[in-house]
């Protein structure tokens, strides 16, 4: 039996992490939250992540710098970008960094769930429920 | 010798030096006088005697030394005592070099002559008086010989004397020169040159007479022999420096006179006149070329009626100090009675008028648009300002207004004439120019408001979609959580409080973004509403100019303190009143009213009510209206009446939309306590 995917959410909204948590979590994934992507890329989750979704504009390191940056190192993890902006010039740059998906918050919880069975399979409780 | 010969002369004949010491004195002298020449020789002539004259002896003597001789009646007084009336006459002798030697006097007692001669002698002084006080050049000139000359041609068939005179002017030089010449007064020495008298009395006429007015001549003669009393004209005549002088030549035959043929020429130098007439027409010239050639709309107004009633009205009180003290009225009249009188071609151009009469028209038909500027002039004529100007709009006989620079002057000399000339510079390309930069600074003034509110919105966005996006999540979350066959109640419980804050947070950047936009830090002092209401309404004068609207304004009576940050209060007014033009201006009202009125209600409040009347508010969105962002306008951003209801309540305030009683327009009210109630702490 496969281990549930490990998906680390980053945003410096703490409100918005932990619910993302407690959301991905209800799905059966398994989760790490961080502040900022500098924080996530100190850390050891790096190593064993299967799946990134972060927010665009945090202090530090920009969602979209982190997603250039995996897109050198760990091409095979998928970014998911979020953000809570409008600007369409925000947006376009963004999406030329081609991330697994750009989600604009807020977002359809369903729409996420989706988005994360495409990119690395069905969480744990999912996959209990399809049984 | 000298004395010898004087003694035998029967009359006085008195020799005194230029002091006036006597130094001769005939035996007539002492006989009259009673003083013998040896009391005399030697004495102060006028002391001696007591000579005394209606006019001062220094005058008559200066007039003496002047002209060489004087002749009249004056007082003295003889050795013993008795009054006398003599008759004299002075004459000046000169040396060979032409100097004032001495005066020589005849005498004569006039108490000796007889009644009727002394009433003969008296007219006859009268008459030579007259003649020669006259400030007219007096000819007595002897036309006996020109008589015959023409008794001549009459006799020899000539019936038509003009025609022949006209034909023969070698004849009329002829006559000129029969012309004798009696007698002249001073006058005519020095108005025709002349030194002395006899230069011109004996001789002949025809000096006087350039060619091109010998037909004056010509035309006194035939008036003579026509039997007319009189002739007169005006003619040009020459000096005897050969200089020409402008006359007024008149001719007359004088009743004793005509037996003798003599007859008296008046002339009467004018050329001062001329010459002042030939400027006044020079002048008046040069001010038609002016009036006409000017590139300014000029305008000649009669203004015998506003002066009259100006003077009427203001005669007995001091001038107004404020335009607003002149009734509008009063300047309506005077307008309707004023005409123009003259118009330069540029007037008729500006004011698209056809012909020139199209304008003698009386000037209230200019002024329909702005008659207050009438009213300013007439303020700055009272107060005695040399003149007036501003810029304004007048109207056009096609009925189009058209922006000038509008002048007029107030000199003394026009308006006692009772005329006044207005210019007018036409500015329209000017304004139309600055109209359209004005228009282009509101456009981007508009564009930057917008950009910044775009990016207002995009953060205001930004900021009220990161909680929007945690309570969806939460939200999902707690639904996963509660939809298992064992809901996790401890997940949904976290998760639900969550919300809750989130929608706190959410709440929170709404109240910061309203008070950022009223973000300036109140500074409440106490102020009459009256006059900031008032004063709010000012910063809005163009805007009601440029749409026409009327503005009534009704203060409350008494103080109408509150304690209120001035700017902020008026920013309220502002934005009321700019709705309600917005409003009547998209629905094309004419014309669009706006009434503002400060009112007290009960005896803590005080209330401001703004009234338009536009198409009224919708029932149904009337209570949303004061929400951020609602707005029913195109362009409108909606956060004006946010603004407006966050200022009214930090007053301790409230705001309310609504219609009219009557329905026809909106009305917004904003209630205030006032400063005793805000003091006495509610």
């Amino acid at each position: 039996m496969s281990r549930a995917p490990f998906v680390c959410v980053i945003d410096d909204d703490q409100s918005l992490c932990a619910a993302l948590v407690n959301l991905l979590r209800s799905y059966g994934y398994r989760t790490a939250a961080y502040g900022s992507a500098d924080d996530f890329l100190a850390g050891a989750d790096m190593a064993r992540v299967d799946c990134v979704i972060s927010d665009i504009q945090m202090p530090g390191m920009s969602g979209i710098d982190l997603r250039l940056l995996l897109m050198g190192t760990r091409p095979d993890i998928p970014v998911i970008l979020m953000t809570a902006r409008t600007e369409p010039v925000l947006l376009e740059r963004a999406a030329a960094t081609k991330p697994f998906r750009l989600l604009q918050k807020p977002f359809d919880a369903q729409d996420l769930a989706e988005c994360l069975a495409d990119a690395i399979g069905p969480g744990e409780a999912a996959i209990q429920g399809a049984d | 010798m000298v004395d010898d010969i004087a003694d035998l002369i029967a009359e006085s004949l008195i020799v005194r030096d230029l002091r006036g010491h006597v130094t001769l004195w005939n035996r007539a002298s002492e006989s009259l006088y009673g003083f013998s020449s040896a009391a005399a020789l030697g004495r102060s002539l006028h002391e001696l005697l007591g000579t005394r004259h209606l006019f001062p002896m220094a005058d008559i003597e200066a007039r003496l030394l002047a002209v060489g001789s004087w002749e009249g009646e004056v007082g003295r007084h003889g050795a013993d005592g008795r009054d006398l009336s003599v008759e004299v006459r002075w004459t000046l002798r000169r040396d060979v070099g032409g100097m004032p030697v001495d005066i020589v006097e005849t005498g004569r007692n006039i108490a000796a002559l007889s009644a009727l001669e002394q009433e003969t002698r008296l007219a006859a002084h009268r008459y030579r008086n007259l003649f020669q006080a006259m400030a007219a050049a007096f000819w007595e000139m002897d036309f006996s010989r020109v008589r015959m000359m023409i008794g001549g041609l009459m006799a020899s068939g000539v019936t038509d004397l003009p025609r022949y005179m006209a034909d023969n002017p070698d004849w009329v030089v002829e006559a000129m020169r029969a012309v004798h010449v009696v007698d002249v007064n001073d006058k005519v020495i020095s108005l025709f040159g002349a030194s002395r008298r006899d230069e011109i009395v004996g001789g002949h006429v025809a000096w006087c007479f350039p060619p091109q007015s010998r037909h004056v001549f010509a035309e006194s003669l035939i008036a003579a022999a026509r039997r007319q009393d009189r002739y007169a004209t005006e003619t040009t005549l020459t000096r005897l420096d050969g200089r020409f002088i402008d006359v007024l030549f008149t001719v007359c035959w004088p009743e004793e006179h005509k037996g003798r043929g003599h007859v008296l020429v008046g002339v009467i130098d004018i050329t001062e006149r001329k010459q002042a007439e030939e400027e006044t027409r020079r002048s008046e010239r040069r001010y038609r070329e002016l009036f006409d050639h000017m590139p300014v709309a000029l305008g000649q107004l009669d203004m015998r009626y506003m002066n009259s009633q100006l003077a009427a009205r203001y005669a007995n009180q001091p001038p107004p100090r404020n335009e607003m003290d002149i009734d509008l009225n009063f300047i309506q009249d005077i307008l309707r009675s004023t005409k123009a009188i003259e118009v330069n071609p540029e007037a008729q151009r500006l004011f698209r008028a056809r012909r020139r009469e199209d304008m003698l028209i009386p000037i209230e038909r200019f002024w329909r648009t702005r008659p207050e500027t009438v009213r300013r002039t007439v303020l700055a004529r009272l107060n005695g300002e040399p003149g007036y100007s501003e810029e304004t709009k007048v109207d056009a006989l096609d009925g189009t207004q058209i922006d000038v620079l509008y002048t007029v002057a107030f000199p003394p000399s026009t308006w006692e004439r009772g005329t006044n000339i207005v210019a007018f510079i036409d500015i329209g390309d000017r304004i139309a120019a600055l109209a359209r930069v004005e228009q282009m600074q509101a456009e981007l003034a508009h564009a930057g408001r917008v950009a910044m509110l775009g990016e207002m919105a995009a953060s205001i966005a930004h900021e009220v979609n990161q909680p929007l996006a945690a309570i969806a999540t939460s939200g999902a979350a707690c639904l996963r959580w509660l939809n298992r066959a064992e809901p996790d109640l401890g997940e949904v419980r976290e998760l639900a409080g969550r919300v809750v804050s989130d929608a706190q947070r959410a709440a929170g950047i709404i109240a910061r973004v309203r008070d950022m936009a009223a973000n300036r830090r109140a500074d409440h002092v106490p102020l009459n509403l009256n006059e900031l209401v008032e004063e709010a309404t000012h910063f809005l004068r163009h805007e009601f100019q440029a749409r026409q609207v009327e503005l009534h304004f009704s203060p409350v009576s008494g103080p109408a303190l509150v304690s209120a940050d001035r700017i902020q209060l008026q920013q309220v007014v502002v934005n009321l009143a700019v709705n309600a033009l917005q409003a009547m201006a998209e629905a094309k009202i004419s014309p669009p009213r706006l009434s503002i009125a400060v009112m007290a209600v009960g005896a803590i409040w005080l209330r401001v009510v703004v009234e338009d009347n536009g198409p009224g508010l919708d029932p149904a969105t009337s209570p949303r209206l004061f929400e951020s962002f609602f707005t029913t306008k195109r362009e409108g951003l909606g956060i004006g009446l946010a603004v407006c209801r966050s200022i009214v309540e930090a007053h301790g305030g409230s705001i309310e939309a609504g219609n009219r009683a009557d329905g026809r327009g909106a009305r917004f009210t904003f209630t205030l306590p006032s400063v005793k109630a805000a003091t006495s702490g509610i």
